[in-house]
């Protein structure tokens, strides 16, 4: 026997008998105003938000926020002040010194502040996590209430990769003190739409 | 298998030499459990969760077999490929295979208790490849050449002025540095160098979904992700109880997994993993290492349930005043109590008696690990196999002599009555009374309840 066909059948000699799945249920209409509830959600997870009338707002705000823009990356069409073309790049790596990604998510979570993203939607993967600094651009109807709903939302193509981002990459690892910006961005601003 | 002992009393004992930080130790712990509680009573339906999460397991469990089929199935459909190992060194072999295959020399590492078990990093690196830890208070402690002291939280044992020592020796940054900001930048500067230059990713998986094919990794740094989105080779390691059936259970999960660890409503990057990216490779490596063993003891398989968030460390009061270090294995506190005898009953013997069995680690626990009834049972079975210290053995047996003989007890009562209070303090307060330890012994009262009963009863 090989080492898979050893442990199948360890298992299957070693388990418990068989208890059913327990029923799923959304626990939704909880909350008055899911708006309310996210911004109040991000704001606690060191995120901030601002409520945008017309999506070419965000090429303004974004300068307002940044003297200094550096290289900003985007996959909307809108974002004007992007000057990186994330489908010319190949490799990753020349992502390195991005200051300011601009992307758009296609779910946001009330309960706690996270958006979804999806890797082909963002082209590169690795576009959120090694800038320094993220914009997140949702619309007002696409964000739900908790976590159940979310992945009742959520269609996993495959292969694909996905991920909920839940404010500023951060850590408390050095004396439980919070700081902002540990590996991944060092703030995050939600746009709602 | 050779295996020396633990002896956590004097592991506690040494941890304890400096009052103060153990005090430290204890309150900074407590606060991350208030945390928790703050963030569970937000939540109305909390205990139909935690019902929720753990009726999903014990599904798991008793089906792991064709879940863990199906996973594969699914896994390789989406592109990965997908290993099995029965033990750490099958684990470590296969790493390294892959890492020879694609002529790595440098591997960045998330945090995956399962790699420390198996002693991955020393194995590599006696093979010329290098690991990088990348999750900040696992780089700390590997900086430094020690295991972590918490699953979630690695270098809780130190102060930020350890930190400042190991970040002058290590990273060359100034002496006596020990603000928390500056350290985390430079952390940052040191590993942004690391991620992009590593040759593979590695990365735990905190669930493994069998419907999707897909895993589901949780971190507050972001550091898996920068990891695998840079490197050509993601390898996952989990074990074989890391499977949930469905993603729909993932709402569950991803609820109860951060509010139990630090209170936050969830980590701030969820990633789901569902094949390689274009023109990378992905691979899984699917692990047991005692896990079908621990499957089939009626008793103790609940504790597969666990989904790791620590939440029973940070209630524990003997974690608290002990430390990670004391337990001598890579999953310390309540949790690590009942999952080591399992593994090496002689070396742990000493952990399930590394409680006070109150039941506190039970009460937190997101997925209802009956914690202190197990550790009680363990309890049983070392006492049964003769594992039980020297000292605790002669108590036991005293004990029984005593107890088992109502006259002798009432006469050794009434002698202890009247002799504590005239007794000398240094034949009271001695090594022979751990009791008395930063303890008062309290009044002893004239005359017991048996001779306070028939003197009423009438």
């Amino acid at each position: 026997m090989n080492q898979r066909e050893q442990i199948l059948s360890a298992v299957k000699k070693n388990k418990p008998q068989s208890t059913p799945l327990p029923e799923m249920k959304l626990f939704d209409g909880q909350c008055d105003s899911i708006l309310d509830k996210y911004v109040e959600s991000l704001n606690k997870i060191g995120g901030t938000c601002k409520i945008i009338d017309r999506t070419e707002d965000i090429n303004m705000i974004v300068k307002s926020q940044f003297s200094d823009l550096g290289q900003v990356a985007t996959n909307m069409q809108e974002v004007l002040i992007a000057n990186i073309d994330l489908k010319e790049i190949t490799d990753p790596h020349q992502l390195e010194q991005v200051n300011i990604a601009v992307l758009h998510g296609e779910l946001a979570v009330a309960e706690n502040g996270a958006v979804w993203l999806e890797g082909k939607q963002i082209i590169h993967q690795a576009i959120p996590f090694i800038t320094q600094h993220l914009i997140l651009v949702i619309e007002r109807e696409n964000i739900v209430e908790n976590m159940h709903v979310a992945y009742s939302k959520i269609n996993i193509e495959r292969p694909s990769y996905g991920v909920f981002i839940a404010g500023p990459s951060k850590t408390a690892d050095i004396e439980q003190s919070l700081v902002i910006g540990a590996h991944g961005s060092r703030s995050l601003l939600v746009l709602i739409r | 298998m050779i295996s020396e002992y633990i002896d956590h009393p004097k592991e506690a004992d040494n941890f304890n030499e400096d009052f103060q930080r153990t005090t430290w130790h204890d309150e900074t712990l407590w606060f991350i459990r208030e945390k928790r509680d703050k963030a569970t009573k937000s939540l109305p339906e909390w205990e139909e969760l935690r019902d929720m999460a753990a009726a999903i397991k014990s599904n798991v469990l008793s089906n792991l077999d064709d879940y863990l089929i199906e996973f594969e199935t699914n896994a390789i459909k989406n592109g990965i490929q997908v290993h099995w190992a029965l033990n750490a060194e099958d684990h470590n072999k296969i790493v390294h295979n892959i890492l020879l295959k694609h002529k790595v020399k440098k591997m960045v590492k998330s945090k995956s208790m399962l790699t420390e078990d198996c002693h991955l990093n020393q194995y590599l690196e006696s093979k010329g490849i290098e690991v990088i830890d990348t999750d900040l208070g696992e780089r700390i402690v590997q900086l430094d050449n020690q295991p972590p002291s918490h699953i979630v939280l690695p270098a809780i044992h130190l102060k930020k002025e350890d930190v400042g020592e190991i970040f002058h020796k290590h990273l060359g940054t100034e002496k006596g540095m020990s603000n928390p900001q500056a350290l985390t930048e430079t952390a940052r500067i040191h590993l942004r160098e690391q991620f992009l230059s590593g040759g593979a990713a590695l990365t735990g998986v905190n669930f493994a979904i069998a419907e999707t094919g897909g895993i589901a990794i949780c971190t507050n740094e972001g550091n898996a992700d920068l990891g695998v989105h840079l490197a050509p080779v993601h390898i996952a390691s989990m074990g074989i109880e890391k499977i949930i059936p469905k993603l729909e259970h993932l709402g569950v999960f991803t609820r109860v997994l951060t509010r139990s660890a630090t209170g936050q409503p969830i980590t701030a990057f969820t990633s789901h993993y569902h094949g390689p990216r274009k023109g990378a490779e992905m691979h899984i490596i699917i692990v047991d290492a005692g896990r079908s063993e621990q499957l089939g003891r009626e008793d103790f398989r609940k504790s597969l349930n666990c989904i790791r968030c620590g939440a029973c460390m940070n209630t524990c009061p003997v974690y608290r005043r002990s430390g990670g270090h004391s337990y001598g294995y890579t999953v310390p506190g309540p949790i690590g109590s009942i999952l080591s005898p399992g593994i090496d009953l002689k070396k742990y013997s000493s952990l399930p008696f590394a409680s006070t069995l109150c039941g506190s680690c039970s009460d937190v626990c997101p997925v209802k690990i009956d914690i202190h009834t197990q550790l009680y049972k363990w309890r049983q079975i070392i006492a049964k196999e003769g594992k039980m210290p020297f000292a605790k053995k002669q108590g036991m047996k005293l004990m029984n002599y005593v107890f088992s003989r109502p006259s002798l007890y009432r006469l050794l009562g009434k002698v202890g009555r009247n002799v504590l209070g005239i007794l000398p303090r240094f034949m009271m307060y001695n090594s022979l009374n751990a009791w008395g330890k930063a303890r008062e012994l309290p009044t002893p009262p004239k005359e017991s309840f048996r001779e306070w009963y028939l003197r009423n009863k009438k």
